[in-house]
């Protein structure tokens, strides 16, 4: 049996707390919660401390986590500007990453981090948790099943309701690595790459449309995807991908999926996130963890034997986030590269598909990514 | 007022269920005059058949059409390569003329018919009778009544499921024309003049020629405008009810699945413009409004569907020839849409997005 990794946890923010924390105490067959670096604790006062007890480790500088050799790896899930530089320095102090998405704000920054871990043999996994949605799970079993036929039309909206800046949160400053397209896009991008690959050039259109605000800051995006016939694709196919800051719908419109035999349409969004979100967080072991209500099932409309639509609802499959965990659990305890399911290159190509739907949205143009 | 003589082009399937009934449903506005039918015979004609009752004329050409004083109305429902020069041939006749969609293959055609018109002093009628349907009535109403201010997300979707051959490139040839013309009309009706067109043509389906779309994506936004209006249709979509729109403003929305009613019910129920009910919808299909209110409350409900009325569309046509009313559908809305249309072409073929005002048709 393998000793369980080691982990230092940066930070004691929403990320850390919400989907990293739990998830590592969870799993003490593949994590041991070794430290927390928490800048502002002192010995008298520590939230982290308070949390988790006298068990775990609380430093206050990033040093002393690298030069710790009792870290196997380090969880970045802090803003997205230091993704770049804390991973780059725990790769070269010998640690495995463990890193929030977006990997890093450019594809430059991206590949030399990959290729450092690569030259290393040093994992990095990116926290692409939303492979696990219930609605993405459900999506896959259909099309595993090849219910669709050819699939030619696909729409994924990442949709919410927001008048008004936040305030207070890091996320609604413009600079590289900011906005929508970084903050929500990477998670639709990551599901459209690993259903379809890499499309042949992207259309963006990113926006301020909220004019609140830095207006160089996008709050909202429109991305479409384009993937023509080739030797593995017989129909077209246009892939959309949306998030607007100002629908109000309620439940908002996950996916509508087209294909020459059937189609699938999805309302609202994986429950993980506000069950860990409530003020007393859900366990993991509870049994409605990532369960959605039966109310949000997803409608399948196929062609019965008369060509008619016929429509039937479809069970949610349930989420699991446990399951990122487990799988980069595995992997670190066996230094495998190849074991992780969100390989490293897939965080670097949704860092240039972003790119890519920037450059489309400044100029005005199809771009080509192939 | 006399009634306004009416003859009707063609006895196909769109005379039979888009004009005639139309026409025939409003004595005190229209007598249905005299047919076109290219193939009657003294012995065997469809319109004798299905409208002889009713003592209407049957012609086999055109030219006896325009030359006859007592027609006051030529309602142009032929094939689509006929549409520009028939109509040009009525207006120039001096008739009034209702001009099926697409109306032409070009914007410069438009503007010859609308030159003519205007020269002749006759009423050219584009026939985007979907600006009558349930559903945009219904969304127009909200908009009307300040429920959807300053819209930020416009989409509308023409979608369906056929088999259709859409024929030989060139043209007016695919469903940009096809569909699209009614939704890019219900955007001009709204928005007027885009300032930037982002356009794909596809045909998805992979049958028939290579270059008739069988499917297309537009994007317009605007100068003084924050909106972004997405047109999409396809022949591809399976589905029970087709997404029909979901427009954004900020702080409501409103969401309307399906297709407005009076095309099925005509076909398939073999109801007419007075029945009651036609045009009404089943609150299942009826859309939902939200809104953000005040107080910060998300307050949620279905919008029963104005009934649609292509019974409307041909009511503001007699009142424009009567000299009682202004068109609703103008040409120019024609004009400005075929011109939107030429742009997608050229987005599309380019793969860009264009500037409307730089473009020269």
């Amino acid at each position: 049996m393998s000793a369980p990794v080691r982990a230092a946890v940066l930070g004691t923010g929403l990320s850390a707390t919400v989907f990293h924390i739990p998830f590592i105490l969870a799993h003490p067959q593949y994590f041991a919660l070794h430290s927390i670096l928490e800048r502002s604790a002192t010995p008298d006062h520590s939230v982290a401390r308070q949390r988790y007890g006298p068990n775990v480790k609380v430093v206050t500088t990033y040093d002393e986590v690298l030069t710790d050799k009792d870290v196997d790896v380090v969880v970045l899930s802090t803003p997205n500007s230091t993704h770049y530089p804390y991973a780059k320095a725990a790769l070269e102090a010998g640690k495995h990453v463990i890193i929030e998405k977006p990997l890093t704000t450019t594809s430059a920054e991206g590949a030399e981090l990959v290729a450092l871990a690569a030259r290393k043999k040093l994992l990095i996994c990116v926290y692409q948790n939303r492979r696990w949605d219930s609605d993405f799970l459900t999506l896959r079993k259909l099309l595993a099943q090849d219910v669709f036929g050819e699939v030619v039309e696909f729409e994924t909206r990442y949709d919410r309701f927001r008048p008004n800046l936040v305030g207070g949160t890091w996320k609604e400053k413009a600079g590289t690595g900011q906005g929508a397209l970084f903050d929500l896009g990477s998670h639709l991008i990551d599901q459209v790459l690993t259903l379809f690959g890499t499309p042949s050039s992207v259309t963006g259109f990113a926006a301020n449309s909220r004019q609140v605000g830095d207006p160089a800051f996008d709050d909202s995006f429109v991305a479409l995807f384009h993937y023509p016939v080739s030797a593995t694709r017989k129909l077209p196919l246009t892939v959309t991908l949306r998030g607007a800051i100002l629908s109000l719908l309620n439940p908002q419109l996950r996916f509508t999926v087209k294909g020459t035999r059937a189609s699938w349409v999805k309302y609202g969004l994986d429950v993980q996130e506000p069950q860990l979100r409530l003020a007393q967080p859900m366990s993991l072991t509870d049994p409605r963890f990532g369960v959605e209500p039966t109310e949000l099932e997803g409608t399948l409309t196929t062609l019965d034997a008369a060509g008619q639509p016929a429509s039937k609802k479809v069970p949610t499959e349930r989420g699991d986030y446990t399951q990122w965990y487990k799988n980069v659990g595995q992997a670190l305890q066996a230094g495998d590269v190849t074991l992780l399911e969100v390989k490293p290159e897939q965080g670097l190509e949704v860092i240039k598909m972003i790119e890519a739907i920037y450059t489309s949205s400044r100029e005005g143009r199809t771009v080509s990514v192939a | 007022m006399a009634p306004i003589r009416a003859a009707v082009l063609g006895v196909g399937f769109s005379a039979d269920v888009f004009h005639i009934p139309f026409i025939v449903a409003q004595p005190e506005l229209y007598k249905l005059h005299s047919i076109m039918e290219r193939r009657a015979t003294a012995t065997a004609s469809k319109a004798r058949d299905k409208y002889g009752h009713l003592g209407v004329k049957v012609v086999t050409t055109l030219e006896e059409v325009i030359s006859d004083p007592e027609v006051d109305l030529v309602v142009v429902t032929v094939k689509d390569a006929a549409h520009f020069p028939y109509a040009k041939a009525a207006l120039s006749a001096g008739k009034h003329v209702v001009l099926e969609k697409p109306v032409t293959a070009t914007s410069a055609e438009v503007r010859e018919l609308i030159a003519i018109a205007k020269a002749k002093k006759v009423v050219f009628a584009p026939y985007h009778n979907r600006r009558f349907d349930g559903d945009f009535l219904t969304l127009r109403s909200l908009i009307d009544a300040g429920k959807l201010p300053d819209l930020v997300d416009f989409e509308s979707r023409y979608d369906t499921r056929a088999d259709w051959g859409l024929g030989a490139p060139g043209g007016s040839a695919g469903i940009l024309y096809g569909l699209g013309s009614h939704i890019i009309d219900q955007a001009v009706a709204l928005f007027g003049e885009p300032k930037t067109v982002t356009a794909f043509l596809l045909n998805g389906r992979r049958e028939g020629h290579p270059d008739v779309d069988d499917s297309f994506i537009l994007h317009l936004r605007y100068a003084n405008n924050p909106v972004v209006v997405t047109l999409r249709s396809a022949l591809h979509s399976v589905a029970s009810h087709q997404i029909r729109f979901i427009v954004r403003s900020k702080n409501s929305s409103f969401v309307k699945y399906g297709l407005d009613t009076q095309e099925p019910q005509a076909m398939f129920q073999g109801m007419g413009p007075l029945d009651p009910g036609f045009g009404a919808e089943p609150e299942s299909s009826w859309g939902e409004y939200g809104v953000h209110d005040a107080d910060g409350k998300d307050v949620f409900e279905k919008v029963k569907t104005i009934p649609g009325t292509y019974l409307g569309y041909y009511k503001n046509v007699a009142g424009a020839i009567n000299g009682t009313g202004t068109l609703e559908v103008t040409p120019e809305h024609a004009e400005l849409g075929m011109r939107i249309i030429e742009a997608a072409k050229v987005s599309d073929k380019e793969q860009k997005t264009v500037e409307f005002a730089s473009l020269k048709f």
